[in-house]
């Protein structure tokens, strides 16, 4: 079931990742430890919540409705915007399904919806209205470990069997039997060729004086300290503290000589088509969305670039979890699939994403030639997902990021 | 947060002029009048930008390079269901907060300014207070609250968080309006047999109705305004339209936002004119 | 001065007309900032669990400020900068409304609040579009070959608007500016006419009649407009993260990321209080100068 051109190296890297986790499973006896000690409040929280009308951990039977919680622009629309007008894909769910979908595209960023949903919510044993939320692959991880996520019904998603087998052995989720992937990315750099006057090739160019005041960096601690740490030897996968910290020294340094202007979300994107920054690090699938007119050039650089993915899992206590596997397996479908990815242009978790794309053909089948879309195995040797890190170590890595991104 | 108080009671007040003092230093007056010029071309830049691109039909997913003039947006404004929705929640919020608001503060006003009691020093003050309390600190507090509370957030923590920063606006806009009053106009009202009733509503309601009116308004402009203290208190799905605007325009900038931005625009420019056409009408009965 | 019957002598009413908003603004402004002080001075064993211990953790207090000493004195150097342009713009344009405006003077007035009803937010997006490299402003400075002698001036950097900490300003100065032209035009508007005749007759020049009657006369007005221009601004920070770069952030934004990024709610807690601490000394000093009413009107 391997062959695909992209399995064999992504299991590589995502390997990595779980070799590094094994660290994650000491951090969460760690946990354990923790919810003992606080037990009384806990248990107080989850006896006396009144909050979700199914109360916490058993998960509603909803099959009627289902709510969703997203990333924007991370799902295929009609030519004027509309995600449910006819003909997309949540629009032939609901058709197939009888179910309705509200869609919100309100999942902005992982930490703020940690902090204003997962944590206080969540962590006091009640439950969110969203019965599907998608957060990145070290967000899951960590509400996985907290325990705040449902066990997906594998029995109901047939589908599941579509998933890409790398996913498969996740230290933080063996057989993926609480998440599935939404998209996978890749973390590069982006340029303007009409204000760099040259290819970017290597991470390093964003260092260069010549772009002094004209680079954008993400506000992704993982993307930006990994790209980072690549250019100067290292690898993220490897998330050795000390590299990471002379990573930091290095943007540190970078942010007070003026040579990084910004540090941003995807806004990038209209300083980038506006020329108000000359090249950034950036993510694949939004320079594959953009108009090939704008002449913007997304490359993975030569020392390598970061590779993530975003997932879909079903916060604990979720109303429609029967709602929430029918979706999932409608869209583990490989031709449903293949219709998201034709929008979003980001790598697919889902087996026969290629095929379905080609044997759709026309422009769907030139994007199944893709390298950004399907990366070829030297490709993905280049790429690596960033290392799990400690609870303790994180809040101090991403403490000290943010008083850098200002 | 004390702005908009000023500002009303000049749009909706200062429409008496009294007679100029004698022109003399004629060169002087020109440069200040083309300092004018200059300003309310400052001023209205952006607004002018923001109508001009609600015609635009733009290339790419941002609204912010012009390419072809169209009817389209304005001929289907409610096109991104997405944006209508993030609007329609606005509506709901700020209808709630303003009446909400306007009920409570009015009638606080109405405590303030035409009793006396004990504790009416501190009652002013606690009414202070908020105004002087940035939204960001404002923002952090009610999460702070709501979080140590079990509250989750949604759309009951964002209308209480919008009729809290309104209340404090319409008392004191309300309490400026009636300073100066002759309130023994209800007595004399009393005196002549009326019910308290009947007193409140044919001489203090009309007596106080224009400040309600501006206040109200006022309050609405601000809910439907608020990001900074919204963003904090709004979780769980519920998604206002300046929240919608602030996330989304990181990935594309669709020009129905200026033209629904410009609805707005006409309609509270239309409700001030309206309100102003009033107070002229009355002045100009009153003389 | 009232009968017996007089509606104000209820002793018990005023109490009852207050008790909803009162009850209010307790419950959601008095209790949240009780419980702020709390976290403010407690301790979150674990960051990503919801639960905080009190242990009066005085050292969030220095903590915030040894980590956001920058922050702080930028939000509040921008502010200051902003609010004189603010008095620097609004000054003349206040006194050309008072004075020179004739009959245009109540549209002029409503005018100044039209831009303010549309959102904060597409504003400072259209302020984006307008500064932008291929915007309108850079557009006509390179036309006129102006680009560099903006740059010399500080008005632009290497030949950009966007992105620099005078975009922040201006874009604080834009949006706060009619909280300073308002005030100035209520005591300007106040001076009677009678007494610019006579100052004119009593000083030689219309320097300093300006300077000895106008000006003092004035004073109230710019130093109200002057609170009404400066806190909002320095609790601003959408400003500084739409139109300003990595250098440019204010005490606002810290104060968001440290909840919502950090999820250290005890150091964030700390940070809204010294800079409510410092705003409220400003307010406390100025209610000093000219009285609560004042401020309240």
């Amino acid at each position: 079931m391997s062959e695909r051109p992209i399995d064999p190296e992504l299991a590589a890297a995502i390997d990595l990742a779980r070799r590094l986790s094994r660290r994650r499973f000491l951090t969460r006896m760690g946990l354990g430890a923790g919810a003992v000690a606080l037990g009384p409040t806990l248990l107080a929280a989850c006896g006396g919540s009144s909050g979700g009308s199914e109360g916490s951990g058993g998960g509603g039977s909803g099959d009627t409705e289902l709510n969703i919680s997203n990333w924007t622009a991370y799902i295929d629309q009609d030519d004027d915007g509309n995600a449910k007008a006819s003909g997309t894909t949540i629009d032939r769910f609901q058709e197939a399904t009888g179910i309705s979908v509200t869609y919100k595209e309100d999942y902005n960023d992982n930490d703020e919806y940690f902090n204003k949903n997962f944590s206080p919510i969540l962590g006091k044993g009640k439950t969110l209205a969203a019965d599907i939320v998608c957060p990145t692959y070290w967000m899951a991880a960590r509400i996985i470990g907290l325990d705040w996520v449902e066990e997906l019904p594998l029995d109901d998603i047939p589908n599941h069997a579509n998933l890409l087998d790398s996913y498969l052995d996740l230290a933080w989720d063996p057989g993926a039997t609480k998440h599935m992937p939404w998209q996978a990315g890749i973390t590069g750099i982006a340029w303007n060729p009409k204000l760099t006057g040259g290819d970017i090739t290597s991470i390093e160019d964003l260092y260069d004086s010549k772009l002094k005041g004209k680079v954008s960096f993400l506000t992704e601690m993982r993307d930006s300290v990994g790209l980072t740490m690549f250019g100067m030897g290292a690898d993220p996968a490897d998330a050795d503290l000390d590299e990471i910290n002379a990573a930091l020294d290095k943007i540190e340094g970078a942010t007070s000589s003026g040579q990084i202007l910004k540090f941003t979300g995807n806004e990038y994107l209209r300083s980038l088509e506006n020329g108000d920054i000359a090249a950034c690090i950036a993510w694949s699938g939004d320079i594959a969305q953009l108009d090939p007119e704008l002449g913007i050039q997304f490359a993975i650089p030569e020392e390598g670039g970061m590779q993530w993915f975003d997932t879909m899992v079903v916060p604990k206590g979720a109303p429609n979890v029967p709602a929430a596997a029918k979706w999932m397996d409608f869209v583990y479908d490989p031709e449903n699939a293949a219709a998201i990815t034709e929008y979003v242009q980001y790598v697919s978790p889902v087996k026969g994403v290629k095929e379905a794309l080609e044997a759709k053909g026309g422009d769907a089948a030139a994007l199944a030639e893709s390298p950004l879309l399907f990366p070829d195995d030297e490709t993905l040797s280049r790429l690596s997902v960033f290392g799990e890190l400690d609870q303790e170590d994180e809040i101090d890595i991403q403490a000290r990021f943010n008083d850098i991104t200002g | 947060m004390t702005e908009p108080l000023l500002a009303e009671r000049f749009v909706l007040e200062e429409v008496v002029h009294e007679p100029l003092p004698p022109e003399k230093r004629r060169f002087r007056s020109r440069l200040l009048g083309l300092w004018a010029v200059l300003v309310y071309a400052w001023l209205f830049a952006p607004i002018v930008v923001v109508v001009i691109f609600s015609f635009n039909d733009p290339a790419g997913k941002f609204n912010t390079a012009w390419n072809e003039f169209t009817l389209d947006n304005w001929a289907d404004p409610f096109q991104r269901q997405d944006y209508t929705e993030a609007f329609l929640t606005s509506l709901k919020v700020a209808a709630v907060a303003c009446l909400v608001a306007t009920v409570f503060g009015g009638l606080m006003a109405l405590a303030t300014s035409r009793y006396e009691f004990r504790g009416k020093g501190l009652v002013n003050i606690i009414l202070v207070l908020p105004l002087t309390t940035r939204e960001i600190v404002m923002g952090s507090s009610l999460f702070t609250l709501f979080f140590a509370r079990n509250a989750s957030l949604g759309f009951t923590t964002v209308v209480i968080a919008h009729i809290l920063f309104c209340l404090s606006f319409v008392a004191l806009t309300v309490q400026a309006r009636v300073r100066g009053f002759d309130w023994s106009l209800e007595d004399a009202a009393m005196d002549l047999g009326s019910s308290p009733w009947r007193t409140f509503r044919t001489v203090t309601f009309p007596l106080i109705l224009p400040g309600i009116a501006a206040a109200g308004l006022l309050s609405f402009a601000l809910s439907i305004d608020d990001y900074i203290i919204t963003s904090f208190v709004a979780g769980d799905g519920t998604t206002t339209f300046p929240m919608r605007i602030f996330n989304a325009n990181k990935t594309e900038l669709p020009p129905q936002i200026n033209v629904l931005a410009s609805m707005i625009l006409l309609v509270t420019v239309g409700l001030m004119g309206i309100g102003a056409w009033r107070t002229l009408k009355r002045n100009a009965a009153a003389s | 001065m009232a009968s017996e019957t007089s509606l104000r002598q209820g002793r018990k009413a005023p109490y009852a007309l207050l008790s909803p908003g009162m009850l209010w603004l307790i419950l959601f402004f008095l209790v949240p900032m009780w419980t702020l002080l709390r976290i403010a001075l407690s301790e979150k064993p674990n960051a990503f669990l919801p639960d905080y211990e009190l242990t009066w953790r005085w050292a969030n207090f220095s903590d915030a400020v040894d980590r956001f000493q920058p922050e702080l004195v930028r939000s509040f150097a921008y502010a200051g900068i902003a609010t004189l342009l603010c008095i620097a713009i609004g000054y003349p344009l206040a006194y050309f409304l008072a004075f020179k405006a004739g009959r245009w003077r109540s549209l002029l007035l409503g005018l100044i609040m039209v831009p303010f009803f549309t959102s904060f937010l597409i504003r400072t997006i259209a302020w984006q579009t307008i500064l932008g490299q291929e915007g309108p402003a850079l557009g006509l400075l390179r036309a006129l070959s102006l680009v560099s002698v903006t740059d010399a001036i500080g008005l632009t950097r290497d030949g950009a608007f966007l992105n620099t900490p005078q975009a922040v300003v201006g874009g604080l100065t834009y949006n706060f500016v009619p909280f300073m032209i308002l005030p100035i035009y209520v005591s300007l508007e106040k001076i009677d006419a009678r007494l610019m005749d006579a100052a004119q007759d009593l000083y030689s020049t219309p320097a300093a009649a300006f300077r000895k009657i106008v000006l003092p006369l004035s004073l109230p007005g710019v130093f109200a407009g002057t609170l009404l221009t400066f806190i909002p601004a320095a609790g601003d920070y959408i400003n500084a993260e739409l139109l300003g770069n990595v250098k440019t952030g204010m005490i606002g934004s810290q104060i968001a990321k440290l909840f919502l990024k950090e999820s250290n709610y005890p150091e964030a807690a700390a940070l809204s209080f010294i800079f409510m601490a410092i705003i409220t000394a400003g307010v406390l000093i100025y209610a000093k100068l000219l009285g609560t009413e004042e401020l309240a009107a």
